[in-house]
């Protein structure tokens, strides 16, 4: 299945990327992903808090299971106002 | 009204958005750039928001709002790109009959914007560009800093 990973911030600055697809098996959850974009984008190791997970625009818990086409972010800790 | 906005916040049309017969108070927070962070001199901030998703949890905070206080009419507006200082970076207008509420919807508001909604900001200084509350990289190349690993080759 294919996820489309959205990178906003901090995460977008590390792997000079808005928006890749990602192959993953089915069943991926959000911290393989994570472990996947660390593989492909070494920068994001450097990130001591990864944040939240989000999917389709929700906050999801990090072993939520990702569904094919699913828009994924993780929303690096927040600084608006 | 809720918005993600790269224009200049109008805070008389924020205000007018909440414009409410029923209503005897008004309260008006803006959040506004300031020239230091801490110790250190700002230049300027550069806002981001996931549009879409900062939207919706903007949407759903109001509506949160509306039903923890009988309030009449809020409106919030935020900011994104290249803010100078002095600039308003969030706008919150919130119409109530009575100030009580409306003084405490209103603070509820960015307090619970600040914990959750996707925006971020990053400090523009002489020292160069930072996202705020975010451990920067660079500073675990650093030697001097004993909890660093050392740089990767790349």
């Amino acid at each position: 299945m294919i996820v489309n990973v959205k990178f906003f911030a901090v995460y977008r600055d590390l792997t000079g990327e808005d928006t890749v697809q990602i192959e993953c098996n089915a069943g991926t959850d959000g911290a393989a992903l994570l472990d996947k974009l660390r593989e492909r984008f070494p920068a994001l190791a450097s990130l001591q808090n990864p944040g939240r997970l989000a999917v389709n625009c929700e906050f999801a818990p990090l072993d939520t299971a990702l569904q094919d086409q699913d828009e994924v972010t993780f929303i690096a800790p927040v600084s608006g106002g | 009204m809720v918005a993600i906005t790269p224009d200049v916040i109008n805070t008389a049309e924020l205000l007018a958005s909440v414009a409410d017969p029923a209503a005897g108070a008004v309260d008006l927070f803006l959040g506004v750039v300031r020239d230091h962070s801490e110790d250190r001199p700002v230049r300027g901030l550069k806002y981001e928001a996931y549009p879409e998703m900062a939207t919706r949890m903007l949407r759903r905070i109001v509506e949160d709002a509306g039903r923890r206080w009988p309030t009449r009419r809020i409106s919030v507006v935020h900011r994104v790109g290249r803010l100078e200082v002095g600039e308003v970076s969030v706008g919150i207008a919130v119409s109530a009959d009575h100030r009580a509420e409306a003084f405490e919807a209103c603070r509820w508001i960015i307090e619970q914007i600040k914990a959750s909604v996707p925006i971020w900001k990053k400090e523009l200084s002489a020292d160069g560009e930072a996202w705020v509350g975010i451990v920067r990289p660079e500073a675990q190349l650093e030697p001097a800093d004993g909890r660093s690993e050392p740089p990767c080759p790349s």
